[in-house]
Formats: structure tokens, C-alpha cells, sequence
């Protein structure tokens, strides 16, 4: 333990001799530990972190799944039978997410509210702060409403009020009474609700009792003891098997998916996550190579001091241990600098980071997060460190007694190491920049998609009308029809329009339907679409254009005989030589009333899910002829957007002031959250990539140095003998070109090895993208060549009088 | 203690082998003081080095006190080393980014020398050369003469049976030169035994016998009759 005491103090005696080292070798640790920290920081807290429920690992999540319209909620009536019947998964219970208009005292406001079965806070272990959870009583349809207010919601919009319990609150037009308080920390909802709510009450609604119409709900379920997710999941799949046979008319089709929450909650996000940690940690390899470079040239210079120790009688291994001591020092330093650095890159990662990243807020610096900063501190030392010791620590104790005017020359073995670390610092650099070039160009492929419509100019909100207050058509339009007068007498509003499911947001409705033209499929077969509701001037205000027939316009009223428009996908899908105008639609289930459209037009598609996201078809029907309960405002201006937001926002109170709205952001936002997620990855992994590439090439020019001034002697003699400037160019930049081109060979055999596992993250671009790999050949190559500049002046200043006179 | 039977050491080079000593037979007996002198390039480092175990490729018979070093393997030889030998270099060879004091203290850290035990045993060296008041100053704060003072300070701090110094004084000037000359022949008053290598015959006339090495070969020898410092009878 002294012997140890006794290193540590030398180290940091040596160290503090050695500046120069020191700084540089503590500041290229310090950006690849603080890097590392810091995005480990996010992915602990994400992924990493247990979900704080009672046996997270055996809670799962059921939905339904339509072999043609994909996933879809549970029906209630499905989750009553599933309640009723299932053995491997109990208890059970449904949730979703929706939004309600909070009203009478302050400005009517717009509020998520978790729509939960009394299972759920059970479930989930979670007890209240105050007051109760929602109970069996509460989630019937005869029950009087009951709301359990988030902790969040309390403190803020009750000042943490104690005697809130009781009080009752308007929720879309219908009293609640509170009844509870959430305790402080509970969540389960990806985006945080701010009240929980019983889903029974919608128990006696015609819509729900459909077995055809799924709700947007899920079911959360825990696994029964002693069953795995593999027998559940053959449980839920026969349950939904059964029902097909039973009602063959709503579950053709149809069957169940199961997965473990934490599967659920996740999978969107893991890839990008994991693949940033992962570029991030070669980062930080590249940074050890960095420093073992600079540990072995020093190693080389401290030969004596060495060969001294080992005349004194140090053994091997208590060299290698000083040496190793030396190197934890230094990146014990480094880390400490680094958990400073990410401390510091929190705030700007967070802000840069997409919404839709579940648990991200909770992103800190934790006993966790020291750890694993203490971790790669540990074993970056021993990473740079152990090799360039034990090279170091093999000296020749007889140089000790020789005279010790010259420096020592490096021996073969670590002549040989050096180049093994070159070579890998280009293949890792290449390796990385890869990556982020890919990213980048699917970035710039995603962006430069046209989204189907004009973007800027257009202002959007979005307004949710309570069913109590405007439960038929007839007052939805009229609130409708009078919110686009007031909204059209703005000044700077050029035109204003409605749509139920606005671009880029992907919440269009799915329905299955048959052609007038076609015959009928099996119920199984039955092909699906999304579905949209349009005010007439919607295509043309947000600047949709149409290729064939008209659109809709002020004609196709309630009264009229019903009409569509469908995208062009639609047109091509059933007609592709054309001749779709004319044609019937029928929405629905075959033997059940379906809703007839005659086609009157065909318009260009839209990215309705994403910029990154294949085109689905998609059939748009005038709004006066089914007035939906929730659409999206939009306006296209003459004057800046937001300039426009409270104006609109009184234009709407004009007509109810009671009404909430919500989301008002200008239309260029929805394009830019589109690829908030891959524009988050790519930036990120571009600036690992351009850290590495500072960090190659600071290496680069290390080494380069280093060789030019190993060779100095060899340099003055060629030059004597009559070598000219290009001639000892050649020697040192063509060294160091040769050894890089073997660097980037190897990174991109490497590249394209793990680039495969980058697939999920690219669009318009395949791993193995050759303009890419050129691109990366030429700027590595470019960088190689830069850092070889001021070694290779210097190799030219070489004085040949001068050297072979030393 | 010491005895030398037909050791030689060769190098291979584009000529063939090329020996730098050969068939050298040397007996040197417990408390001398022996010089070996000869002109540059007649071997006497490399047998210095032998004699010290920090060369190992070279063949004969070499006996050390009871061990049989030609038999043994490096590592044991080392560990031979650090028992009996203490070696003197004409570079002084501190390590500049100790003090005296830690200087003192690193042969002892390497015999696994408790801390207790070795703050004592740096505290008589110090002593004992008179260097107490140097002991926190780095090499670079020290003359020649006392850098090589506490390079020979640091050479007996283990109390080695011999000493080996290597042109002990050639990094001096005369006066401490003299100073480390005398400072040799007092240690072996007290019983080390120390073999020299100088090309001074002034320095050479501290001991009891020369050795005089030519091209590997030992020349001859010769014992010293009129010794520096010492008082002959008349």
C-alpha cells in the first residue's frame, strides 16, 4: 500500500514536471469521458433505469393488430372478455391518452388526461399523495365522474391546495369531482398527463360498445405468477382467435401482439440511443490512442530513468506499475474534468433532444452516471496506459551506464506498436465518420422530400369540442362554419380552412372499405385507408395540388349526395391508368351501413406520417358531411404566423368562449418535429464524427512529429547525399499516406460490417453507400495529409551541417 | 568474492563475431579495492557490466561469493544484484524528479524495505555523508561532486558487499575527485569491496591492485605499491 502511496505521489510530482503532456492528455480524456458521460447520462435514464413499478419486467402491453391496417387499439368489448377470461395475464387494465378541455374560471385550457381502468393504479403499485385512486365504483358508465388530479397539475394549477379533494372541475363541459392526488414522481404515460380519468365511463357509448372500434386504447396486464411472455402471449393470440370465430363480422383478421412494457416504451428510441453511446465510446478509443501515443514517445524519452530504476533493482513489474499509476492519475483527471464537461452538456443535449423521448427529463448526474464515468476512467488508464508500460518498462539497464547524452531511439517492438496504434486511429476515425456521414445524407434525404403541400405562411391549432356540449353534427358544424368566418375577417389572413388530421402529425383515422367497382374480399382481405375530413379550401390554403376532377367545394353539404377526394397513391393503387373520378366508395364493413363516396378528385399525396415515411392511401371527405369532434385550424398568412396566434385565439373564443385551444405553432413546425429524432441522432453523431476527426488528426500530427524527429539524423544525412525537398516530402508524408491508407482500408471493411447495424436509422441510403465511403476516403485522406504539414516543415528546416556535426 | 573463469562476450556483426572480452580470468578477494584501467574500447564497462549482473549474454564461469551466476537465470541474477552490489555511475544517474531523501529511499523501495525501516535507514545515510541539510533539494540544485556523493550514498544504503563504480569521478573536477577517492578508500576501510573503472592512474593509486584490459584480453596486473593516502612503512 506505501509502494502504491509512494507512485502516486511520483505521479503526480512527474506529471506536474510534464505540462505540456499533462494538459494535452487530460484534455483529450476529459472531451472522450465528458462525451461519454454525457450521453450515458441520457441512456441510463431512458433505458437503463428500472421502470419504477413492483416487478417492472412482468407488466406487458396487449393491442390488436389488423393483418392489413397494422396495429390498432383494444375494443372495449375485447377487453372485457380478456378481463374476463385470461389466466397468464392478471390483473388487467386499459389506458389511453386524451385530451379535454378544462373550463369555468380561468381561460379554458386544453389538458392530457389518462383515460384508465380501475386496475391501472393498483397495477402499477402507485398510492395516492392525497385523497384516493380511481376504484371499481368509479369506472362504470353510471358512476359519477371521478378524476384523480397528476401531482404536477395540483401544484400548479391548485397552488398544492390540501383541500382540493371533493372539488369538482369541468372536464369538456361535464362535472368531475376530485378525488385524488397522484403521488409526486408517478408517471406512466410517454407525454405526462395531467389527470387520470375512469375509461368506463364510456361503457354504455354505441361507438364503444362496437366491437369494430378500436378506441386508441391499450391494455396494461401483469403476468401471472409462474407464466412467461410466451404462454401469455399464445393466450391473447387464442382469446383473439375465439373472437374471430365469434364475431366474424368486427374480428376478421384480427389478432393480438404482446410485449413487455419495457419493450413498449422503448423500442422507438433504443437504436438511436444505443448507436449513440456506441459512436461515442469510439470516440473515446480514439482519445486512448491519442494518449498511449503520447505515453509511448514519452516512455522513450524517460528510457534512462527507466534503465536506472531497473539497475536499482526495480523489477519489471514495479515499473509497470509506476507507469500504470501514472496513467490512472492522469485519467482520473481526465474524468473528473469530464463529468464537469457533461454536467455541462446536459442542458443543450436536452434541448436538442426530441420531445417523444420518454423519461428524458429525469436525465442527471447520478450515483449511476459517476459510476460509469468512474468505470472508463479506470479503464481508460489501463487502456493507454498498460501497453506503453510494459514497452516502456523493458529497458536496458546498461544504457544506465553509457554516456547519456543522446536520447535513446525507440526499439523495434515499439516502433511496431506505434504503427498498430496509427492504423487504428484512422480505421476507428473512418469507422466513425461513416456513421455520421450516412446519417447525415439520410438527414439531407429526409429534409429534401417534399411534403405534399407549402409549408410556410401557415399558422395551425388545434381545437377539440367537448362531446357534452356538441354531441351531434349540427352544433359541430356551426361552431366550425363560425370559427372559419371570424377566422377569415383577421387581417393577414389570406385563407383559413379546417382538416381532422393535419401532415406530418400521422393521427389520420383507419377504416377498411370496399370498391363499387370491385367484388367484395373476405372480410379478412378487406383493404383499409386513411381517412381524413376536409373543410373545401383545404387543399388549396395549405397548397395540395389537384390532378384530376375538382375539389371539394361549398356545395357538398350535409345534404348533398356524399363525395371523397383520394391521394394520388389511392388512384394509382386501384386505377393506374387512370379513371378513378366517378368511382364509389364504400366506407366500412361490407354488411353493415357503409357510407357511400362518389370520387370527384384526385389530389398529390401528402406526408401524412412523416417525411421518412412511405405514403399510405388516403381518402378525404368534405367536413359538412361528417363534422368531426376535434380539427386543426389552419390559416395561411400574409404576415409572420405567430403574429397571428392570439388573434385566432380570440377569433375562437368569439364564437365559444368556453372553447380551448391548443398546439398553435406555425405549419414549418410540424415539418422540422417530423425529423426531430433523426435530425437529434445525426447531429449528435456528427459531432462525434467531427471530434474524432480533430482527435485523428491531433494524433496524426503527433505521430508524424515524433518520426520526423526520430529520423532527423537519417533526414540530414539523405539531404547531404543530395536527397531534394520533394524526396524527403515523399519520405515523411508519403509514410504517413501509406500507413493511413491502410487505416482507412481497414476502418472500411469495419465500416461496412457495422454499418449494417445503422439500417434502421437511414432513409434513402444504404449502408454500404458508396458516395459516402468516397466522401470519408477523401476528407480522412484531406485531414492526413493537413496534419502532416508542420512535421513536414520541419523535416525540410532539417540543417545537414548541423546534424551530422551532433 | 569474486571469481572469473574464461569469460568472454561477443556481438554479432556484418564482420562475424566481434569480442569485447576474452577468456578474462579474475579472482578478486573479499575487501580489496581493484582498479581496472585500459584505453577506450578494451572492455572494462562491459566487464563492470558483468560483474554488476546487468549483462547477461556472455559465457564462461562467474562465481559470486557462494552462487554460481553462470548457472543462473537472469531473474535470480538480479536478485543477486540487489543483495550484494551497489553501483556508482559516472553520470550520477539521480532521477531528477526525486529529492535526496527519495533518491536514497528507491533502492530500498525496490528490496521491499518497510516504510518504517527505510525513513531510518535514510535518515543514517543521510547522516552518515553528511547531507542531512540536502535531503529536500532535487539533483539539479546540487553540485557534481554532491550528486555523486549522494550517488555513492545511494549505492551503499543497502549495505551491498561490493561496489562497483564506473570513472566515478569523471564528471568532476580534481578537488571532488579527490573528495570521492577518499570517500571510496574509507569505505573499504570498513570492509566493502569495490572494483573501479578509470582511465585516472591517480584515482587508480587509491586501490590495491590494477587490472589492465587491452582489445578484451586482460593485459596485466599490478599491485599497488605506493597507495594515495596511505602511509607505506620505511
Amino acid at each position: 500500500m506505501s509502494g502504491l502511496v509512494q507512485d502516486m505521489r511520483y505521479a503526480l510530482r512527474t506529471l506536474g514536471r510534464a505540462r505540456g503532456f499533462t494538459a494535452v492528455a487530460v484534455a483529450t480524456l476529459a472531451l472522450g469521458i465528458g462525451a461519454n458521460t454525457a450521453i450515458f447520462s441520457v441512456v441510463h435514464a431512458v433505458l437503463l433505469r428500472r421502470l419504477p413499478y413492483p416487478e417492472p419486467d412482468r407488466l406487458v402491453v396487449v393491442a390488436e393488430r389488423h393483418h392489413v391496417s397494422g396495429e390498432m387499439g383494444v375494443a372495449w368489448p375485447t377487453f372485457l372478455d380478456m378481463r374476463e377470461r385470461a389466466r397468464s395475464i392478471r390483473p388487467l387494465a386499459l389506458f389511453r391518452a386524451d385530451e379535454m378541455t378544462v373550463s369555468g374560471g380561468r381561460e379554458p385550457e386544453l389538458l392530457r388526461v389518462g383515460e384508465v381502468s380501475a386496475d391501472f393504479f393498483p397495477l402499477l403499485g402507485a398510492t395516492p399523495a392525497l385523497g384516493r385512486v380511481l376504484l371499481p365504483a368509479d369506472d362504470r358508465p353510471e358512476a359519477a365522474p371521478a378524476v384523480v388530479l397528476s401531482n404536477e397539475l395540483w401544484r400548479t394549477r391548485f397552488g398544492g391546495d390540501r383541500g382540493v379533494i371533493g372539488r369538482s372541475i369541468r372536464l369538456d363541459a361535464v362535472p368531475h369531482t376530485i378525488v385524488g392526488v397522484a403521488a409526486r414522481g408517478f408517471g406512466f404515460f410517454p407525454k405526462p398527463v395531467d389527470m387520470y380519468r375512469p375509461i368506463g365511463l364510456h361503457g354504455a357509448e354505441k361507438t364503444w360498445l362496437n366491437r369494430g372500434n378500436h378506441t386508441g386504447a391499450r391494455l396494461l396486464a401483469r403476468l401471472a405468477p409462474g407464466a412467461t411472455v410466451a404462454q401469455a402471449r399464445a393466450e391473447v393470440v387464442g382469446m383473439e382467435r375465439q373472437l374471430e370465430l365469434q364475431y366474424p363480422d368486427t374480428n376478421s383478421g384480427q389478432t393480438a401482439t404482446l410485449v413487455p412494457l419495457d419493450d413498449r416504451l422503448f423500442e422507438d428510441v433504443r437504436p438511436a440511443l444505443w448507436t449513440l453511446l456506441a459512436a461515442v465510446g469510439l470516440v473515446l478509443l480514439i482519445a486512448c490512442v491519442n494518449v498511449a501515443h503520447l505515453q509511448l514517445a514519452r516512455g522513450t524519452a524517460r528510457q534512462k530513468e527507466l534503465a536506472i530504476r531497473a539497475a536499482l533493482g526495480a523489477g519489471r513489474r514495479r515499473i509497470v506499475r509506476q507507469l500504470v499509476t501514472e496513467s490512472l492519475v492522469v485519467s482520473a483527471i481526465g474524468g473528473a474534468l469530464g463529468v464537469v464537461i457533461a454536467s455541462w452538456a446536459i442542458g443543450p443535449l436536452l434541448r436538442l433532444a426530441p420531445s417523444a423521448i420518454p423519461r428524458l427529463a429525469d436525465t442527471r448526474i447520478d450515483t449511476g452516471v459517476l459510476l460509469f464515468a468512474l468505470a472508463i476512467s479506470i479503464a481508460t488508464g489501463v487502456l493507454f496506459g498498460l501497453a506503453p508500460a510494459v514497452s516502456a518498462s523493458r529497458p536496458d539497464p546498461q544504457a544506465a551506464l553509457a554516456d547519456a547524452g543522446r536520447g535513446s531511439t525507440a526499439g523495434r517492438s515499439r516502433r511496431k506498436f506505434r504503427t498498430a496504434l496509427f492504423v487504428s486511429e484512422v480505421a476507428l476515425a473512418f469507422v466513425l465518420v461513416i456513421g455520421s456521414g450516412l446519417l447525415v445524407r439520410s438527414l439531407l434525404r429526409a429534409i429534401s422530400v417534399p411534403p405534399g403541400f407549402q409549408p410556410d405562411g401557415l399558422l395551425a391549432f388545434d381545437v377539440a369540442l367537448p362531446a357534452a356540449k356538441y354531441p351531434e353534427a349540427e352544433p359541430r358544424q356551426r361552431f366550425y362554419q363560425g370559427t372559419i368566418e371570424e377566422l377569415r375577417r383577421l387581417p393577414g389572413v389570406q385563407s383559413a380552412t379546417a382538416v381532422y388530421c393535419a401532415p406530418l402529425v400521422g393521427r389520420c383515422w383507419g377504416s377498411v372499405y370496399t370498391l363499387s367497382d370491385r367484388p367484395v374480399p373476405r372480410r379478412g382481405d378487406l383493404p383499409s385507408s386513411h381517412w381524413n375530413v376536409a373543410e373545401p379550401s383545404y387543399f388549396a390554403t395549405v397548397g395540395i395540388p389537384l390532378r384530376e376532377g375538382r375539389y371539394p367545394t361549398e356545395a357538398d353539404g350535409a345534404d348533398s349526395p356524399m363525395v371523397a377526394v383520394v391521394n394520388e397513391s389511392f388512384a394509382r393503387k386501384w386505377w393506374p391508368r387512370g379513371g378513378a373520378i366517378g368511382k364509389r366508395i364504400r366506407q366500412g364493413f361490407p354488411d353493415h351501413d357503409q357510407s357511400v363516396y362518389e370520387i370527384v378528385g384526385v389530389v398529390a399525396d401528402v406526408r401524412q406520417e412523416g417525411l421518412d415515411v412511405d405514403v399510405k392511401t388516403e381518402v378525404f371527405i368534405p367536413w359538412a358531411q361528417n363534422p368531426m369532434p376535434g380539427m386543426t385550424f389552419v390559416l395561411r398568412t400574409t404576415v409572420s404566423p405567430m403574429s397571428l396566434a392570439k388573434p385566432a385565439i380570440a377569433a375562437v373564443h368569439r364564437v365559444d368562449p368556453d372553447q380551448s385551444v391548443s398546439h398553435v405553432v406555425p405549419m414549418t413546425e410540424f415539418v422540422s418535429e417530423s425529423v426531430a429524432t433523426r435530425r437529434f441522432t445525426t447531429t449528435l453523431l456528427g459531432l462525434f464524427g467531427v471530434l474524432a476527426l480533430v482527435l485523428a488528426s491531433v494524433g496524426i500530427y503527433g505521430v508524424v512529429s515524433f518520426g520526423v524527429a526520430e529520423r532527423r539524423r537519417e533526414i540530414g544525412i539523405r539531404t547531404a547525399l543530395g536527397a531534394k525537398p520533394r524526396d524527403v516530402l515523399r519520405l515523411v508524408v508519403g509514410g504517413a499516406l501509406r500507413l493511413a491508407a491502410v487505416g482507412m482500408a481497414a476502418g472500411a471493411i469495419a465500416a461496412l460490417g457495422l454499418s449494417r447495424l445503422l439500417a434502421s436509422l437511414l432513409f434513402g441510403v444504404g449502408p454500404s453507400d458508396p458516395a459516402t465511403y468516397a466522401g470519408v476516403l477523401l476528407l480522412l485522406s484531406s485531414v492526413v495529409l493537413a496534419a502532416c504539414v508542420i512535421p513536414a516543415r520541419g523535416a525540410l528546416r532539417v540543417d545537414p551541417n548541423t546534424v551530422l556535426r551532433d | 568474492m569474486i571469481q572469473l573463469t574464461n569469460v568472454e562476450k561477443s556481438v554479432a556483426s556484418r564482420a562475424g563475431q566481434t569480442f569485447l572480452l576474452r577468456r578474462v580470468a579474475l579472482t578478486i578477494e573479499p575487501g580489496e579495492f581493484v582498479t581496472i584501467m585500459g584505453p577506450s574500447g578494451a572492455g572494462k564497462s562491459t566487464l563492470l557490466s558483468i560483474l554488476g549482473m546487468l549483462d547477461h549474454d556472455w559465457t564462461g564461469e562467474f562465481r559470486l561469493l557462494d552462487h554460481e551466476v553462470h548457472r543462473m537465470k537472469p531473474k535470480e541474477r538480479i536478485e543477486l544484484n540487489k543483495k550484494y552490489v551497489g553501483f556508482v555511475f559516472q553520470q550520477y544517474h539521480l532521477l531528477d524528479n526525486l529529492t535526496v531523501a527519495e533518491n536514497l529511499d528507491i533502492p530500498l523501495s525496490y528490496r521491499n524495505v518497510r516504510g518504517s525501516e527505510r525513513a531510518a535507514i535514510v535518515a543514517d545515510t543521510l547522516d552518515r555523508f553528511q547531507i542531512v541539510g540536502k535531503k529536500d533539494l532535487f539533483p539539479s540544485q546540487l553540485s557534481g561532486g554532491q550528486q555523486q556523493l549522494v550517488g555513492v550514498a545511494r549505492a551503499l544504503i543497502a549495505k551491498p558487499k561490493l561496489l562497483l563504480a564506473d570513472e566515478p569521478t569523471g564528471n568532476l573536477h580534481t578537488d571532488q575527485g579527490r573528495e570521492i577517492m577518499r570517500l571510496f578508500q574509507r569505505l573499504n576501510d570498513e570492509g566493502t569491496t569495490i572494483v573501479q573503472v578509470t582511465h585516472s592512474e591517480e584515482n587508480a593509486r587509491y586501490g590495491h591492485r590494477i587490472v589492465r584490459l587491452r582489445d578484451g584480453w586482460i593485459a596485466g596486473e599490478e599491485v599497488v605499491t605506493e597507495r594515495v593516502g596511505v602511509e607505506t612503512a620505511s
